[in-house]
């Protein structure tokens, strides 16, 4: 949430929230299936390596994810504990 | 790339190829990018857990998409072992419907624990029926897409099913009467399948909550 906006792709994002692909992917998933997250394949500067898929949440995925974030504040839970429970 | 690993994101997209080709490729899109081949296999097993997860998602959703052919052979599964045995017990050489007092009497009354035996009898054909029933239920889902979303009746079928199996295992318990041996196999066949067959219906009724949180499920 520090850079909302900003591009990551799918193995940064697993090593940031500490979630393994097998988890990640599919929230990723679900995420873009409700408009929460923009995704693009972008060309890699390595030689040889193929284009990555890069993700962003869009202003309503944003919108959504600073509301969940105050909600998570009001009961006392961090975001990523209610994302566990959840 | 290890063999392992190769096969995995294989079997990822395969299973992926028709709902979500371009998130099948955007997982293996990663993987040169990983260091050791221990990480690369750990994201290719991530990769086949992905599309596992996506590939029965339709079905938790109450949709039919692709989760119709396992729905037709859970069904069959769960509920035909019970159906045949119902129809076995009702309309087989020594059914309920060829039954009459005086075949009841010999057969049963005049025997050590033919009462209990005749009782079961009937229990087995009242409570078969729910096989029937949930083979009908089973492949209306697969068919219409429609649920079991009464859950009066859901609990209802569990209720008989379960019910004749407590009843029966306390009198054979408590008074000792004489009965076929408790057997593990015949119970989870007859009785326990045909209720998880049942509780998966009902789960299937209910709506998917559109929370965020829920996303993250």
């Amino acid at each position: 949430m520090d850079e909302p906006r900003k591009w990551h792709h799918g193995y940064e994002l697993s090593k940031a929230t500490e979630l393994l692909s097998g988890t990640l992917y599919p929230i990723l998933m679900r995420l873009s299936d409700r408009g929460f997250l923009d995704h693009k394949w972008v060309e890699t500067e390595e030689a040889g390596r193929p284009p990555r898929h890069v993700y962003r949440l869009t202003a309503k995925g944003v919108a959504h994810a600073k509301e969940q974030f105050a909600i998570s504040d009001e009961v006392g839970a961090s975001p990523k504990a209610s994302v566990s429970r959840a | 790339m290890n063999l392992l690993t190769s096969s995995c994101l294989r079997l990822s997209e395969w299973l992926l190829r028709k709902q979500r080709p371009e998130w099948a490729r955007a997982m293996r899109a990663e993987l040169p990018h990983l260091d050791s081949q221990a990480e690369q296999f750990r994201w290719a097993f991530g990769c086949l857990t992905a599309a596992i997860k996506q590939r029965f998602a339709p079905m938790e959703n109450g949709t039919l998409r692709i989760s119709r052919w396992v729905m037709v052979v859970e069904t069959i599964g769960l509920f035909g072992p019970l159906t045949l045995a119902w129809f076995e017990f009702t309309f087989g050489p020594s059914g309920i419907v060829r039954l009459n007092a005086e075949i009841i009497e010999k057969v049963f009354l005049n025997q050590p624990g033919g009462a209990y035996l005749l009782a079961l009898w009937y229990a087995v054909t009242v409570t078969g029926l729910i096989g029937a029933i949930g083979l009908f239920l089973g492949m209306r889902y697969v068919w219409s897409g429609r649920a079991l979303h009464s859950r009066t009746l859901g609990f209802t079928l569990i209720g008989v099913l379960s019910g004749p199996t407590i009843i029966g295992a306390a009198a054979n318990l408590i008074l000792g009467l004489v009965g076929p041996e408790p057997n593990f196999g015949i119970f989870m066949m007859f009785v326990a399948l045909p209720i998880v067959g049942i509780a998966h219906l009902m789960y299937l009724a209910k709506a998917a909550e559109p929370s965020m949180l829920a996303v993250a499920k």
